[in-house]
């Protein structure tokens, strides 16, 4: 039976597509403005909200991509950033699959501790963690990076992770049991697979992350060859003296891998995951 | 299965996230604590002066308009930036045309770092050639065309607030993709029983999403109670303190090495953080079977 | 038998000789990580770049220099402060003057004190010439931190073109006199001056510095130790009063809330007429991506009303290595820097001044500072500016509050008396 009217239909098509419209707008607003200013030079990106460049200032990109050893730094942050993603994916799975499931005495006190780290003001941590990279001999390395950045993506990849671990249904996990498989071999056969929404947006959060971060790149890497992109685009602006054109320029092929990456990774949501599983 | 088997699991199953989080914050936290019972204003750690750092912070107005403005931030977090989150991702979900589109064009704002942000708000916000003061000159507004909104007595947070409270595309997204996991049977039986596609959502899909919103909110007050870089770009404070945010506060005190101060209002911070994800954890628990 | 004492004599030979080789210790090359801020779009940073290339070619095998590049001033300093606090300073870097940074430094005990090499090291003894300039590198202890390599002398840029359309012929002398010029300008329709509230406020305060150091007790006001500074005094919030007047009548819509980007790029647009700056900005005049074309020729460079001048200490070189080895490498770099020829081409880029001897006639002035510098030595008053003595907290209260002294809705007594309640509580 259609409970479907067809004026009631249109109405809502029309507010459902306002909605839309409405943050399309917000959405594309910010990075329309980086792209076009990309094509500017200072004179006319501070002194005006909206124009066009009258000419298109392409020598913006070539200086971003020679001069501020972008290659190389591009090339940085894509080693740290899918190195740490991955890193982090699978240790805060494991984390949150302990949490999630299992009642143990630990369990809450972990949970607390683990919660701790969300709200840790980061710049007052800056002088013990540099202390603790230099005794851990990972200073000025970009292995130091990436596992630095993976414990700093940790309770929020964990807290993400838990919640859609819970709403996997624990009978495909005791069937497995009665099937007689281990623990480990549940946890990649059962669970890995059942668990991509939320590995996808963990991996997603925190590839932005490591892909935007400046502090600790700035405090912990040493040398030319190691820096990493946000390092290098921020040579654009100084105290007295800033190219907001090149900057932006900068920006703008700094802000493609991360939508690249968002794309690819949410074709893996899309499919309905355990639709199919639960009539085995 | 024997116990032994479980425990082992068990163990080397978190070693990795444990050793990870004792390396790289236990120190920190333990220092930040310590630190907050000393007077620390160079480089080297001075005397041991008890609480008096918390007694200043309790006293200090600035601290207090910080936190009321915290408090003002996580309010609208909760009840208008998840909720409208919460509607789009509804609205994607039920798949119209392009909307995979866009899905990828609301999460764009979170891809942009903040030192473009920082400039785009002075272009939208700049009392002279602004944006904002543009279209309100043509619309004819001109009593309002040019003040300067962003150090405004009365304007300046609320237009702080709107600079993120329309950017729902990391929460929509998250909810997509919980919503993609919840089996297309429930819907097809609701369907069969004669409910709306708006009745299947209220009944079906939002009480689906309860332990998601929780950790949402748990997101997206804490991302609020740890931003500081923009508003340091755009006000840092100003005008009289009306913008400023504790993790501002934290980061000009450690601009001014005021080290223990800082660590003080941050030892606060940790605290109200612990006792927001508690409390957002225990509101939005869902039933589940543990063993 | 024989065989076996044999190889038991050539190991002992072999283990003598590598024992020997790492006693006499093989040359090996001595890498310094400089940290520096003078890269990126810095103004100075094709000098430095340039003079680290050409060092590193002459000492090529012996000691090589890795830049350890941080664009932004703050960033580097948060760099820096964050290295004294391991204890992993760089073996190089800039040591400022200025007193948040200098005293953080000087008590961290991370930076090398020089009085050695100067006493002893003939080189040093030839050119170090300027004891004020040392004795603002020198702490409490009487060690010397640095060897000090530059001042700057700060006036106000003004755009002649639009001076000349408003019917001003001379730049002010007095503070009426300005007065009066921002007046004609303004009937011309020209924003006399550009100010800013964000970013610390530089361009604002220097011109209340200079508002300040003309009037009599300024110079008194501007020398006294930050922790024993007054502010409800009347030197203090006459000067306040006359930037009240500048930031209500006389600058642009934009100035409450504007960082040094908005307020340079009215001045180079041509919208205001006067910004207060220092020689660093001088690049930007004919920088094609700041300013338009022909910009420079209409620019000067005048003293402060009043006859006054901001002749600030800029930076020294510091030194943070920890074996004697690196130690020796780092004095070889510092002197490099200032020998004649990269020292004269320092200056000439940065218009700054010397703080030892150095043969000017190899200094190649710009247009504008040629013609600046001759008045700033003779100014009749000279002074630092606000920053350098007052707690870092102040500035930041400076930023909060100026805001209410731009719309009137704060009296200048008002504003002083909350910094001096800032002052107390901190």
């Amino acid at each position: 039976m259609h409970y479907q009217n067809r004026g009631i239909t249109i109405v809502f098509s029309f507010i459902k597509y306002s909605i839309l419209l409405f943050f399309v707008v917000v959405g594309l607003f910010p990075a329309l403005w980086v792209l076009i200013s990309s094509f500017k030079t200072n004179q006319t990106i501070l002194a005006s909200a909206l124009s066009l460049p009258a000419t298109l200032h392409w020598e913006n990109y070539v200086l971003a991509i020679q001069v501020t050893g972008l290659p190389r730094a591009f090339l940085n942050s894509i080693i740290v950033s899918t190195l740490s993603v991955a890193l982090n994916a699978i240790i805060a799975l494991l984390a949150a699959y302990v949490l999630a499931r299992f009642r143990f005495r630990l369990n809450v006190a972990l949970t607390i501790m683990f919660s701790l780290g969300i709200l840790i003001p980061i710049n007052s941590a800056v002088v013990p963690i540099k202390f603790i990279m230099l005794k851990l001999m990972l200073n000025n390395s970009l292995i130091g990076l990436i596992i630095l950045y993976t414990a700093l993506g940790l309770p929020i990849s964990i807290l993400i992770l838990k919640s859609f671990l819970l709403n996997i249904p624990v009978q495909l996990e005791e069937a497995a049991r009665i099937d007689g498989a281990g623990y480990w071999k549940i946890f990649f056969a059962v669970i890995f697979p059942l668990s991509q929404g939320g590995l996808v947006t963990v991996m997603i959060l925190q590839f932005i992350f490591c892909w935007n971060e400046f502090l600790f790149a700035t405090l912990l890497i040493n040398t030319e060859a190691k820096r990493t992109l946000q390092i290098a685009i921020n040579f654009f602006i100084g105290k007295f003296s800033f190219d907001y054109g090149g900057l932006f320029a900068a920006m703008v092929i700094s802000i493609m891998p991360a939508i690249i990456v968002f794309i690819l990774f949410q074709k893996k949501v899309i499919s309905g995951l355990t639709a199919g599983a639960i009539k085995e | 299965m024997k116990k032994k088997d479980r425990v082992i699991f068990l163990v080397v199953a978190i070693i990795p996230a444990l050793a990870l989080f004792v390396t790289f914050y236990l120190i920190p936290i333990g220092s930040l604590i310590y630190t907050s019972f000393f007077k620390w204003e160079s480089i080297k750690i001075g005397e041991f002066i008890g609480f008096a750092n918390y007694i200043k912070m309790f006293n200090d107005p600035v601290f207090w308009q910080a936190l009321r403005n915290n408090i003002s931030w996580s309010i609208v977090a909760i009840f208008i930036h998840i909720p409208m989150a919460l509607l789009v991702a509804l609205i994607l979900n039920s798949k119209p045309k392009g909307w995979k589109i866009f899905r990828t064009i609301y999460f764009l704002p979170h891809v942009i770092s903040i030192t473009a942000f920082a400039v785009i708000y002075i272009s939208v916000f700049n009392p002279s050639f602004g944006l904002l003061n543009a279209v309100l000159k043509v619309l004819g507004m001109n009593k309002y065309s040019n003040t300067n909104w962003l150090f405004h007595s009365y304007w300046a947070w609320k237009v702080i607030i709107s600079t993120w409270i329309f950017h729902v595309g990391l929460f929509a997204m998250i909810f997509l993709a919980r919503m993609t996991s919840i089996p297309i049977e429930l819907y097809e039986a609701a369907k069969i029983d004669g409910a709306s596609p708006f009745k299947q959502d209220l009944y079906i899909t939002i009480p689906l999403l309860k332990n998601i919103i929780g950790v949402c909110i748990i997101l997206d007050v804490t991302a609020g109670l740890r931003y500081f870089e923009g508003l340091y770009i755009m006000t840092n404070g100003a005008p009289y303190w009306k913008t400023e945010t504790l993790a501002l506060l934290i980061y000009q005190q450690l601009q001014s090495i005021n080290n223990s101060y800082a660590n003080t209002v941050g030892v606060t911070l940790l605290v109200i953080g612990l006792l927001v994800v508690l409390l957002f954890s225990k509101l939005f628990r869902e039933k589940t079977v543990v063993e | 038998m024989l065989k076996k004492s044999k190889v038991i004599l050539c190991l002992v030979l072999i283990l003598v000789f590598f024992m020997t080789i790492s006693l006499i210790g093989i040359a090996k090359e001595i890498e310094l990580r400089f940290l520096s801020l003078q890269v990126g779009v810095h103004t100075e940073a094709s000098w430095f770049t340039e003079t680290v290339e050409k060092f590193n070619a002459e000492y090529e095998g012996k000691i090589k220099i890795v830049v350890d590049g941080v664009a932004g001033d703050e960033a580097c300093w948060g760099k820096l402060r964050t290295d004294a606090a391991v204890g992993s300073m760089p073996d190089l870097f800039i040591l400022k003057h200025d007193r948040r940074e200098f005293n953080v430094l000087a008590q961290s005990g991370t930076v090398l004190a020089l009085n050695d090499y100067i006493k002893t090291d003939p080189y040093f003894k030839g050119i170090l010439n300027d004891s004020v300039a040392l004795a603002a590198y020198t702490n409490k202890e009487g060690n010397v931190l640095g060897i000090p390599y530059t001042r700057s002398h700060i006036g106000i840029y003004y755009n002649t073109e639009l001076f000349a359309k408003a019917g001003i012929s001379n730049f002010p002398t007095t503070w009426d006199d300005f007065f009066v010029a921002c007046e004609k300008l303004k009937a011309a329709n020209i924003i006399p001056i550009s100010m800013m509230t964000g970013d610390g406020a530089w361009c604002s305060m220097l011109l209340l510095s200079n508002m300040i150091g003309t009037t009599p007790g300024g110079l008194e006001w501007l020398t006294t130790d930050l922790a024993d500074q007054k502010f409800n005094v009347p030197v203090f919030v006459d000067a306040v009063e006359k930037l009240q007047k500048v930031f209500s009548e006389y600058t642009t819509l934009d100035a409450v809330g504007s960082g040094y980007g908005v307020a340079a790029n009215h001045f180079l647009l041509g919208n205001t007429a006067m910004i207060v700056n220092g020689p660093w900005m001088e690049g930007s005049f004919s920088d094609p991506k700041s300013a338009p074309a022909d910009f420079e020729s209409k620019v000067a460079y005048a003293l402060s009303p009043g006859d006054g001048v901001i002749a600030a200490e800029g930076w020294a070189w510091g030194i943070g290595s920890k074996t004697k080895e690196k130690q020796d490498a780092a004095i070889e770099v510092v002197k490099f820097l200032m020998r004649q020829d990269v020292y004269a081409a320092y200056l000439s880029v940065s218009g700054g001044a010397p703080c030892s001897k150095v043969d000017m006639s190899e200094v190649r002035l710009s247009r504008i500072n040629k013609d600046f510098l001759p008045k700033a030595v003779e100014a009749k008053y000279k002074y630092t500016f606000l920053s350098n003595v007052v707690k870092p907290a102040i500035i930041d209260a400076l930023c909060q509050y100026l805001p209410g002294i731009a719309d009137l809705s704060m009296t200048p007594e008002e504003f002083a008396i909350k910094l001096e309640e800032t002052h107390n509580a901190n």
